[in-house]
């Protein structure tokens, strides 16, 4: 009898009902969304962030006693191809002096289509390497040199020469515009230093642990490794994506708070255009416990379903959000899943304990006398 | 006085404030008797009947009902006391719009112990509502909202019905037809108390009292109790 009369009653009140449900469902539907999007935001701006650039550089460990500069072991370092989840990419870089058309100047071996992804802001005339006789020659001395785009150029170094195409000129801002950008093996065969880097830098994001701990694990791995996280990058990056976490954090507390208001204002006027039915439940002998059930049965129904309601509505805007501004969709989480329904039902408690409780304590005998 | 009533009422004083709406009241009801109150608008009548049935209580006095001193319980126990012991009728019907005549009677059950369809059935159809059980309250005529009322009013079998202008709202037909249900019920046993501005439904009951600004002014022992409301025409 009690959750028949729950629906009965639910069915007789379709525009309150309706009403009420909206209101949850708008709120639902927005803590859905932030829900959805918070830890879908902060993975995907991070993942977005690592597009500007490498946050850790891992440099040999200087030799004491010794001159001539250390190396690090190319295998070694591909042990960071292992870590997906934290190392978004990482480039190991050879460095060393050679000759292009007679003059000196810095040849660096990189894994280029590493490089590419790691330097999204470098302005490439032309196009990237795409294989092992193409260079990208930096634009300061491209104009120095007065060399052009698909023109083809000899490289020597201290192991020989050879001919290269200039496949794309860059320009970066900085020092690698006087430099000349050749695939790792090729540069490591010119040179002499075949499995040898002189550094690599790595972009590296994980919610889960921070940059030192990643720093850390490299280090590790790494024999006669230096790691260090590059400061500031790493800082700026927290810091935004902090900010990001709290703005999000306000606007669904505010969310909840507006929409516990609305709720409170429809439940309290569904239950004033109730006394008298209350008033005749009591005057049945029915107790406080007892009304405040079915009251709390009706606020759960709307709860729930309009909970259920929201969270569809709430992923299907996060989903739409993250693919408008990411190009990826959010991926499903049950976790907010809970939240949502969990806020639903807190909020919607919230607002009808007011007037549930002033309900259930009405006197029968002033409740039937109005009319 | 010999045996207990079924209620006694000892200096019965209501207040509302600075208002006194009932003034050192005191009478009894017998088992099985039936009681009209009568009064102008605002004598205190609708107060006693409220105080009798558990609604309201008392300022100062003694009220008993079936032998349980009722003057002093909380709200929660003179609700539990109003679901076992009494039977309300009231002008306005006071149905429940959303539910069917069966499902009104139901609700008593279910605030009582446990609801029961066959019974509650039973009870529609002792009042001539048997083609009527699934129809909403504004698809009934006043008379049959006021007989789906009584039905409910008796559905957890109450020791006491008290009934406030049970006719109040209905046409001579329909009074006719209710009355002879309540009349029914007082041959059976039930011990009614009943509020009307009525001359002629009083002189079905067994004694009528009168009450004005707050005090019980007059008693008469009616003779011809048992009589069937009859007009000419």
């Amino acid at each position: 009898m009690g959750w028949h009369l729950v629906f009965r009653s639910l069915g007789s009140r379709k525009g309150r009902l309706a009403l009420a449900g909206l209101v949850v469902v708008l709120g639902a539907g927005l803590v859905s969304a932030l829900a959805n999007l918070t830890p879908d935001v902060s993975s995907k701006m991070g993942g977005q962030l690592r597009a500007y650039g490498a946050n850790i550089t891992v440099l040999p460990r200087p030799l004491p006693g010794l001159e001539m500069a250390a190396y690090l072991d190319e295998d070694r370092l591909a042990y960071m191809e292992g870590e997906k989840e934290a190392i978004a990419s990482y480039v190991p870089f050879l460095y060393s002096l050679g000759k292009v058309e007679g003059q000196r100047v810095v040849l660096v071996g990189a894994r280029l289509e590493a490089l590419a992804k790691q330097s999204t802001w470098w302005l490439v005339q032309g196009s990237w390497p795409a294989s092992d006789d193409e260079v990208l020659v930096g634009g300061r001395l491209a104009r120095k040199l007065r060399l052009k785009l698909g023109q083809t150029v000899v490289i020597g170094a201290a192991q020989g020469e050879r001919q290269f195409r200039i496949a794309g000129l860059a320009e970066t801002g900085s020092a690698e515009e006087d430099q000349v950008f050749l695939t790792l093996s090729v540069a490591q065969e010119l040179t002499g230093r075949k499995g040898q880097v002189s550094l690599a830098q790595v972009s590296a994001w994980s919610e889960k642990e921070p940059l030192s701990a990643i720093a850390q694990r490299i280090e590790q791995a790494v024999p006669a490794a230096e790691v260090r996280v590059v400061g500031q990058v790493a800082r700026a990056e927290t810091q935004v994506l902090e900010k990001v976490r709290l703005l999000m954090l306000l606007v669904a507390s505010l969310v909840l708070v507006t929409a516990g208001l609305a709720i409170f204002s429809v439940m309290a006027t569904s239950f004033l255009e109730r006394t008298k039915e209350i008033g005749l439940m009591k005057a049945l002998g029915a107790s406080e416990a007892r009304i405040a059930s079915l009251f709390g049965a009706e606020a759960l129904v709307i709860a729930l379903g309009g909970g259920l309601l929201g969270y569809g509505l709430g992923y299907g805007l996060a989903q739409f959000i993250t693919l408008v501004v990411f190009g990826a969709p959010a991926a499903l989480s049950w976790q907010s899943l809970g939240i949502t329904l969990a806020a639903a039902v807190g909020v919607t408690f919230a607002g009808g304990l007011i007037p549930i409780r002033r309900a259930a304590g009405l006197n029968p005998a002033v409740t039937l006398k109005e009319e | 006085m010999a045996s207990p009533g079924m209620v006694d009422v000892r200096g019965l004083t209501k207040r509302y404030g600075d208002t006194c709406a009932l003034e050192d009241v005191s009478l009894s009801v017998a088992p099985g008797e039936w009681l009209v109150v009568m009064g102008p608008s605002g004598s205190g009548k609708t107060t006693f009947l409220n105080i009798v049935g558990c609604l309201d209580q008392p300022t100062e006095g003694i009220v008993t009902v079936d032998g349980k001193d009722v003057s002093h319980l909380s709200p929660r126990e003179m609700g539990r006391f109003r679901r076992e012991t009494i039977g309300l009728i009231f002008q306005q019907f006071h149905l429940i719009p959303y539910l069917n005549s069966l499902e009104n009677v139901m609700l008593a059950q279910y605030f009582h112990s446990m609801a029961d369809e066959a019974e509650a059935r039973d009870a529609l159809v002792r009042v001539g509502l048997g083609d009527r059980l699934r129809h909403l309250p504004s698809q009934l005529s006043g008379g049959e909202q006021q007989r789906v009322c009584i039905a409910r009013a008796l559905i957890n079998s109450p020791k006491i019905l008290l009934a406030d202008e049970p006719s109040g709202n209905l046409d001579r037909r329909n009074e006719e037809m209710v009355m002879g249900l309540l009349s029914q019920r007082h041959r059976e046993g039930y011990t009614l108390i009943m509020v009307t501005h009525n001359p002629e439904i009083a002189q079905l009951a067994d004694r009528l009292v009168n009450f004005d600004h707050g005090h019980l002014v007059s008693e008469k022992r009616n003779h011809l109790g048992q009589a069937t409301l009859q007009r000419p025409g």
